[in-house]
């Protein structure tokens, strides 16, 4: 059996003097789909900023493609085929549309594979292209999220971790969402970690899922079977 | 209106708003292409507001208002056309004086504006102020005097081309210092609040200075002649002197800010300053490696300052250690004038100043307030509009 | 010294008093006095831009503008009135008199630097205070009056030993029960986090303006002390560099410990006179001794914590 593309044993990270994770393992597979689920606080987030190199772990490793990463910076991170589109977005408010997604291409020299990744991206986000002149702060918070996925699509990642796509999103862009995110790694074979608040739509997508609570894995387990865990429904999906 | 009221030598001026006098209006008829000599037999303070309201008054009301004053006027005694103005501290500023004061302000402006770049750009990726800024400045300015003999005497170079090929070395060689001080000082300190980090720089500008001064290891604190690089050459258009220098720094400052504005705007890593300058974490995200985006800012903030620098010793002609301080202050007030963090604002700020500095420089009156200009400009602008002249108000999050 | 300060004081000025009193040229080399005397100063000042600085959390480059209002104010008063109220019996009275008055004038300085200031933060106040210290020199610089370039000279020693220990007990006296009170509290609050202080009903801007207007105060009684011992002053000597000497003591005591600032203050005003023979390079093993503190040692050398200020972990983003 092929190794994980994503492998995180024993993950602690604290904050201060405050431990945040308190020694986390969780691994993605290639071609997969998985969620973080969990409560406000849980330490999914802190995951996640773990392994695309924002944080620095007290203890604990991430291998990814086989490789440890745990020290390498965030732009090497990069560089290996591994992106991370930030809670909040962050798009750059002060670049047009067009530059952001030129950012997301930021490692990649040839100018022909930057044209063809933007008129992808731009295929799959049509309201993009409308607004690909105007600075990306004047974008609605769900364009800003379609920004923010397709600038990190501009580097061609082997793996693509979102958090919290849909917070503070209309429905219906949710939709078209998660939509592409099903798409992506259908077409382009693109694995994913997701962290999500709206635990029913995040389950639906994926193959797996982990339950985090207070900076542990308390369960893991099939999309589907969590979605039908009694504790589960209760605890996050509403009854 | 009275051209101009002129005292008896005995009387002070009084405290005339020389613009005022500024205004280029026709004698009273009934002076012969002289002026009124008004003598005002002392100067108390009533005395002081009719002279003041002698200057606006009609002519014919003003008649009137000296005689009810019981003010005796008396042709001006030599003769020759001249208007009359408050004798003393006070002289006029000719329109043609006063576009000198511009033309001079510019190019000062100018200087201010290649310096203020530089303190701007280092805000926007770093959040923290570099003192240390300024003194490379000077050490731009000592690189060109230490370089431009040898260079003359290795290459057989015309003047212009001579001092081109200085300042590029100079430049160049800031530039590289610039990042020095960025990695050993500002990079081992980023996650320490920015009190520590602007004390740091305070204690790097001080070491400088200091090194700069002492006789033994740096260059000694008497002031030295800058070589005469540029033929001097003057011409005269319309009563308005522009030296060769003023040329140059211009022409200059023009090439280097539409390179500087080519590079932000146009190249991959102009793009990248602007992301790292908007959001650090983002920016390392897309793959940018922020460090050396930093050091790539401090480089350009650095070469900017000793082209600066440079320009600055061509005009006045010589060079200090402390040269540094004083136009280091003022590019940063330029700096926050027109947005810190906001590049054209860095450009708009610097001429504004350099203009207001220069016109208040030019009136004897006021010439030696002309260093507390900018900081009264400063106390201004973070009082009325503290995002500066174009930049945007960011609310703080709670 | 947070139990029982009155003793302190009290004890603090009877030494004063006591060694003043021994000390008559006869006893001590004057010159050490000098010395002792400046040193008196420097805790002054150093104690006063502590609760600015320190207590307050708000970083002013320009203390000694205050240092130079109150310089001046008490020199001028001092020059004008010594004629006529020169007698040994008076002179205590002007000489406090005139201390008074360059305190209070320095203390309106630091209402006109406070208020401005209120909505500034960091490094743009840092800036704004830089300024209104180079504006308070530029003005002195340009006032013929008071002497312009050249400045004030001829000012009669009246700073002794006692004045100036007594003095710096009272300010360290002050600023410490101020500290310490409850009143106080609101003081440290303002430094720790001024939105969560503001939320609570703390008037961040009273507490801002207080911390200016008192820490000026005490820089002008300073300033006066030094007019008149070195009996000449000029608007150079309180320039920038004289700033930044004050803000070195009250960093290597670590920002906010009285008992460490005033160690520092010792210790730097001792500093020339040890590194005498090094002299000429002096200047440079002072910068580099502030560079060293802040690689190193940001808390002080006189601090016992933990380091503090390090920014807590990565923010949620």
């Amino acid at each position: 059996m092929k190794p994980p593309l994503l492998d995180i044993r024993d993950l602690q990270v604290c904050y201060g003097a405050i431990e945040a994770l308190h020694g986390i393992s969780l691994s993605v597979n290639e071609g997969e789909i998985v969620t973080l689920i969990g409560g406000n606080g849980a330490g999914k987030s802190t995951t996640l900023r773990t392994v695309s190199g924002l944080i620095r772990a007290r203890a604990g490793g991430v291998r990814f493609a086989g490789e440890d990463i745990g020290q390498c910076p965030p732009h090497e991170i990069v560089r290996r085929g591994l992106c991370h589109v930030p809670e909040g977005r962050m798009v750059f408010a002060n670049l047009t549309v067009q530059e952001n997604l030129r950012m997301g291409a930021y490692l990649q020299r040839d100018a022909s594979v930057v044209a063809r990744e933007m008129e992808y991206v731009l295929g799959i986000f049509p309201r993009l292209r409308e607004r690909s002149q105007q600075a990306a702060g004047t974008l609605s918070g769900g364009e800003q999220q379609m920004l923010a996925i397709g600038r990190a699509l501009m580097s061609k990642p082997r793996f693509l971790m979102l958090d919290e796509p849909s917070l503070g999103i209309a429905p219906l862009l949710v939709k078209t969402i998660f939509e592409q995110i099903v798409a992506i790694n259908r077409d382009r074979g693109i694995t994913l970690l997701l962290v999500e608040q709206n635990a029913n739509l995040a389950l639906e997508v994926s193959h797996r899922g982990y339950v985090l609570e207070s900076g542990r894995v308390t369960l893991t387990d099939a999309a589907a079977a969590l979605r039908s865990n009694a504790e589960v429904r209760k605890a996050y999906l509403g009854g | 209106m009275l051209v101009g009221v002129d005292f008896e030598p005995g009387t002070q001026g009084g405290p005339f708003p020389h613009w005022l006098n500024k205004r280029a209006n026709p004698l009273p008829r009934s002076c012969p292409g002289d002026g009124w000599k008004v003598f005002v037999p002392h100067s108390s303070a009533s005395a002081r507001i009719v002279k003041v309201a002698l200057c606006i008054l009609p002519d014919t009301v003003a008649a009137h208002v000296l005689e009810v004053c019981d003010l005796s006027i008396q042709p001006h005694r030599a003769g020759i056309c001249r208007r009359c103005w408050p004798s003393g501290p006070l002289d006029p500023l000719t329109v043609t004086e006063f576009l000198q004061q511009i033309v001079n302000g510019l190019a000062l402006g100018a200087i201010y504006a290649l310096i203020a770049l530089g303190y701007t750009m280092v805000y926007g990726v770093l959040r923290f102020i570099n003192f240390a800024h300024s003194d490379l400045f000077m050490l731009g300015a000592y690189a060109g005097a230490l370089i431009a003999p040898r260079l003359g005497t290795l290459l057989p170079l015309g003047g212009v081309a001579n001092a081109l090929v200085t300042l590029v070395l100079a430049m160049a060689i800031c530039a590289l210092l610039g990042v020095l001080i960025e990695i050993l000082a500002y990079r081992p300190l980023r996650d320490r609040p920015r009190l520590v980090v602007l004390i740091t720089a305070i204690g790097i500008s001080m070491l400088i200075e200091q090194v700069a001064q002492n006789g033994r290891l740096g260059f000694g604190p008497e002031v030295r002649r800058f070589p005469a690089l540029i033929p001097d050459v003057t011409w005269h258009l319309g009563g308005v002197t522009l030296g060769s220098t003023s040329v140059i720094v211009f022409g200059v400052t023009a090439v280097l800010l539409a390179l500087l504005t080519w590079t932000v705007k146009c190249t991959r890593v102009g793009m990248a300053m602007r992301a790292v300058a908007f959001n650090e974490k983002a920016a390392a995200l897309m793959g940018v490696n922020v460090n050396r985006i930093i050091s790539f800012t401090f480089a350009v903030g650095s070469a900017l300052a000793a082209a600066g620098g440079i320009l600055f010793a061509l005009n006045f002609g010589k060079i200090d250690p402390l040269m540094g301080v004083q136009p280091g202050l003022k590019a940063f007030v330029a700096a926050v004038l027109g947005g810190i963090g906001n590049l054209p604002g860095a450009c708009l700020g610097g001429i504004v100043l350099g203009v207001v500095e220069s016109v208040v420089g030019g009136n004897p009156r006021l010439t030696s307030y002309r260093d507390a200009v900018a900081f009264a400009v400063l106390i201004l602008i973070l009082l009325l509009k503290p995002e500066g002249l174009l930049g945007h108000r960011t609310k703080e999050k709670v | 010294m947070k139990r029982h300060p009155q003793l302190w004081l009290l004890a603090a000025i009877i030494l004063a008093a006591v060694l003043s009193a021994s000390a008559r040229p006869a006893g001590v080399n004057p010159y050490y006095l000098g010395v002792a005397v400046d040193v008196g100063i420097n805790v002054i000042l150093a104690v006063s831009l502590n609760l600015i600085n320190g207590h307050t959390g708000q970083f002013s480059l320009g203390h000694a503008g205050f240092m130079a209002v109150g310089a001046y104010v008490a020199s001028s008063i001092t020059l004008g009135l010594a004629a006529r109220f020169g007698g040994p019996a008076l002179t205590p009275l002007l000489f406090a008199g005139s201390l008074l008055a360059g305190g209070l004038a320095a203390a309106l300085a630091g209402l006109a630097v406070g208020v401005p200031s209120l909505r500034l933060r960091g490094d743009y106040l840092a800036i704004v205070t830089l300024g209104f210290g180079e504006i308070i020199r530029v003005i002195l610089q340009t006032t013929d009056a008071v002497g312009a370039a050249s400045g004030l000279k001829g000012i009669p020693k009246f700073t002794s030993f006692g004045w100036a220990w007594a003095l710096a007990a009272l300010t360290v006296y002050v600023v410490a029960c101020l500290v310490n009170s409850t009143y106080g509290r609101g003081f440290i609050a303002v430094h720790d986090d001024e939105v969560a202080a503001r939320s609570m009903g703390i008037n961040t801007t009273r507490y801002k303006v207080t911390a200016f207007v008192i820490g000026a105060f005490f820089a002008g009684l300073a300033g006066g002390l030094y007019a008149h011992h070195k009996q000449f002053i000029s608007p150079g000597g309180f320039d920038f560099n004289k700033s930044i000497e004050i803000v070195v003591m009250v960093i290597l005591g670590g920002m906010g410990r009285t008992a460490g600032v005033i160690a520092a203050a010792i210790v730097l005003t001792l500093l020339p006179e040890v590194l005498r023979p090094v002299a000429e390079y002096r200047m440079i093993l002072y910068a580099l001794l502030i560079l060293g503190l802040m690689l190193a040692r940001p808390q002080g050398l006189f601090t016992w914590e933990r380091r503090t200020g390090a920014k807590p972990g990565p923010q949620p983003t």
